[in-house]
């Protein structure tokens, strides 16, 4: 996963995380990934340097995450959220939830706003949760 | 009910300060308290109130209180009533030196408030921005400490305001935002982080105000509802006539100095609106042409009142999608609850066999209970028992213990299915209450919040038939999860509040509380309440890994281990907690060791034909963290355990 990481992005290791999780579907959960999620995420993400990365999720056709934007990727996205390096960090985290982030403006979105909700659920996946 | 309680400290922790509790009683909620007991003056945006005047300018006060003192807390917004009121008295805040917000409330506030009333009948405000400080001290929850004179010249402020924002159908997209899954909530913790922001030239850190400019855009979009500016005009009038007070929309001025205080306000709105801060108008079009389209296709299904409705809806499900367990898209019915297809038996059954034991299979599950043993074997007895028709007490015991057992055992959809089963049929005999608890807490961990939150009410109206429940509890039921949450919080905090009050720690309230603010994110309350029910029954394994949990979802890994292992003590084959252990071992960094613990709880599970998918896809995480995906591979072919022995891990 180290082509996937970007230096001083917190999110770079966020999303290589995500990356693994999504390695670790097997078929049928990868397809079920692909079902509910059905879009193509872009994450712009801008750190405290200034310096801005891009990451592509794609929950549509392959179920895999790349680095750059969707261009490069190939594909066309169909939101693409823009945000800084510490919002995404606070939502991996659980510190904030993806509606909060948009109401306060800290997450911007351009394309399909709908698909921004996926993006909560996407990080959950991330880390593990415990249940009651 | 007070809501500052909550924010001031964990309500739940009863016996920790008790002192500090009964400060709260005296400190915090009698306005809110009077305010139902005056009757329904909530949702004034919806009917007009019934009642008096009196009971409004508390509400008020009560509202701008808790929207300050929502600021210092996390967690648990303002309750239902104030809520459809807060977002705009938020917003209106907000357009206002948040500076003068931000410091909360202190005597300060309370001075300037004084300060602010005698200076509203004297030449005063000089220019904008002692104007725009008076202005947010109007809102100043401050105020609510003193005495009636105070708030009655609170209220036709904040009416007033309210009555302007509302002329331009305001009051609907805060309505249809409020209900945006725990907006106005999360707005007020979005407060907590924001530095200062308002700067009359409309500079500074603005997430805001494109914010603002857009919801106005939008508000515009919407179909105006007039009968709710009109319902919102009948109060400030009375207000008004009662209280002299000069509203602030286009009515002439009173004096001189209104005016001024009139035409600041106008002018700062002017300016938010024209602010050429981001985003541009073209992509403010943009914005608004999306939702529109996301309302338009949310309005084609017919389904939902009003936007805020389906959008909470969306959210929900997306939420409960997100979960791997339920493989298919879940719909709930208009109380949030999850419509499930009937529960699935397991094909091979040994204890079907009629050849086997004449014992019944039923008492025989009780038995092995007690004794530890596996809980996948408990489960296929109690199913043999189902089958065999031997229900237990009221025809739904068997089928809650099954709920249970299978929760235990981390079979979560069959879990559900089973409680739901036996719920219902609790229900219908008319002897309600049992397994609900549970249920409300499966539907937490599948993030069906206002499911859970309906269970939790329900419990609470069987265990507590003489707790009052308003109307607009019901009400709220029915609409978003932020909603139902805040009225159910309060319900449970008014009956834990008059046991305390007699001595009393109901751990099963303690548990209900907990377990509302678990599903609402507020870990370290939850904590807090599931301690407290400890207290009263330290050999809960339930209550252990319930603690546990809380702790490790509010990031606390290391200290959930300690909880857990409490849990595993008491109940050494309770396979849920050694899946928390596992998942806490992982979010840690311990990698094998969390693989060891997911093994030894699917080994658990031999009993039963297909283990648990939740620990299966746990533990392939694990091994991919570990970067062995052969391993990770292999989990996918249901295999032996045994080939993970031979890899060295020890179960």
């Amino acid at each position: 996963m180290s082509d996937i990481k970007v230096e001083g992005f917190k999110t770079s290791a966020i999303i290589a995380a995500l990356a693994e999780v999504f390695e670790g579907y097997n078929d049928e959960e990868k397809k079920g990934q692909i079902k509910k999620n059905n879009g193509i995420f872009e994450v712009k993400v801008k750190n405290e340097a200034g310096q801005e990365a891009t990451w592509t999720i794609d929950l549509k056709k392959t179920g895999t995450v790349k680095k750059g934007d969707a261009k490069s990727a190939g594909v066309k996205s169909d939101v693409t959220l823009i945000l800084s390096d510490d919002t995404f960090a606070d939502l991996a985290a659980g510190k904030t939830t993806g509606q909060k982030a948009f109401m306060t403006g800290a997450l911007k979105t351009k394309g399909n706003m709908m698909l921004a909700t996926k993006l909560d659920g996407l990080l959950k996946s991330t880390k593990g949760k415990a249940k009651l | 009910m007070s809501l500052a309680g909550l924010m001031s400290g964990a309500e739940c922790a009863v016996e920790v300060n008790p002192l500090s509790q009964v400060l709260k009683h005296t400190d915090g909620d009698r306005s809110l308290q009077q305010d139902r007991i005056a009757g329904p003056s909530s949702s004034r945006l919806h009917h007009l109130p019934s009642s008096s005047n009196h009971a409004i300018a508390e509400h008020d006060m009560a509202m701008a209180r808790q929207f300050f003192e929502a600021q210092q807390g996390p967690a648990s917004g303002p309750s239902f009533s104030p809520a459809q009121m807060a977002p705009m008295q938020d917003l209106m805040a907000r357009q206002l030196p948040l500076t003068v917000a931000n410091r909360g409330m202190s005597s300060n506030l309370n001075n300037a408030w004084a300060d602010v009333q005698r200076t509203q009948s004297a030449p005063a405000l000089p220019h904008n921005a002692m104007s725009q400080a008076g202005w947010a001290n109007e809102f100043s929850p401050a105020a609510f400490a003193h005495g009636p004179p105070v708030q009655q010249s609170a209220t036709p402020t904040n009416t007033t305001q309210a009555q302007y924002m509302s002329g331009s159908a305001f009051g609907t997209m805060a309505n249809r935002y409020g209900g945006f899954n725990g907006m106005p909530q999360n707005y007020l913790q979005s407060f907590d982080g924001q530095a200062p922001v308002l700067d009359i030239k409309g500079k500074g850190k603005f997430k805001e105000t494109d914010f603002d400019a857009a919801f106005a855009q939008v508000a515009s979009s919407f179909e105006t509802t007039p009968a709710q500016a009109e319902a919102l005009a009948d109060p400030v009038v009375e207000l008004e006539k009662d209280l002299g007070k000069t509203s602030l929309d286009d009515a002439p001025a009173a004096t001189p100095e209104e005016v001024l205080g009139h035409v600041e306000f106008k002018n700062v709105w002017e300016q938010l609106q024209n602010s050429d801060m981001p985003p541009k108008p073209e992509e403010m079009a943009k914005w608004e042409a999306e939702f529109n389209n996301l309302m338009s296709a949310q309005r084609e299904d017919g389904e939902w009142e009003d936007y805020s409705t389906a959008m909470q809806h969306a959210w929900e499900e997306t939420a409960a999608d997100m979960d791997d367990t339920f493989g298919h898209s879940v719909k709930f019915d208009h109380e949030g609850l999850p419509i499930l297809d009937a529960y699935t038996f397991e094909e091979h059954n040994k204890y079907l066999d009629p050849s086997s034991s004449t014992q019944s299979p039923l008492a025989q599950a009780k038995m092995m209970l007690e004794q530890n043993a596996s809980l996948s074997e408990v489960a296929l007895l109690l199913e043999a028992a189902i089958q065999k028709g031997e229900l237990g007490e009221g025809g739904y015991e068997a089928w809650i213990l099954l709920g249970e057992t299978r929760n235990m055992d981390e079979r979560e959809e069959l879990g559900m299915k089973a409680l739901s089963e036996g719920v219902r049929i609790a229900e219908e005999s008319g002897a309600a209450g049992p397994g609900m608890l549970s249920l409300a807490i499966s539907y937490t961990n599948e993030s069906f919040d206002r499911g859970s939150h309906t269970m939790l009410m329900r419990w609470l109206r069987a265990r507590f038939p003489d707790a009052p429940v308003s109307p607009e509890m019901e009400d709220a039921l029915s609409k978003s999860a932020w909603h139902s949450h805040n009225v159910v919080t309060d319900a449970f905090l008014g009956i834990a509040r008059a046991q305390h009050a007699d001595g009393v720690i109901d751990p099963d309230v303690q548990l209900a509380l907990g377990v509302l603010f678990y599903t609402n994110g507020a870990y370290d309350r939850a904590k807090d309440c599931f301690e407290a029910a400890l207290g009263a029954r330290p050999t809960d394994y339930l209550l252990w890994n319930r603690l546990g949990s809380s702790l490790s979802n509010g990031n606390k890994p290391e200290e959930s281990l300690g909880a857990y292992r409490e849990a595993l003590t008491l109940r050494p084959t309770y396979t849920r907690a050694i899946y928390n252990v596992g998942v806490a071992c992982l979010n840690i960094g311990a990698h094998r060791e969390a693989a060891e613990h997911l093994l030894s709880a699917l080994s658990m599970q031999e009993a039963t034909g297909e283990k648990s998918k939740q620990l299966w896809q746990t533990l392939r995480r694990a091994f991919l963290a570990m970067d062995r995906k052969d391993l990770a591979d292999l989990t996918n072919e249901n295999p032996n355990l045994n080939v993970f022995r031979s890899e060295g891990f020890e179960f």
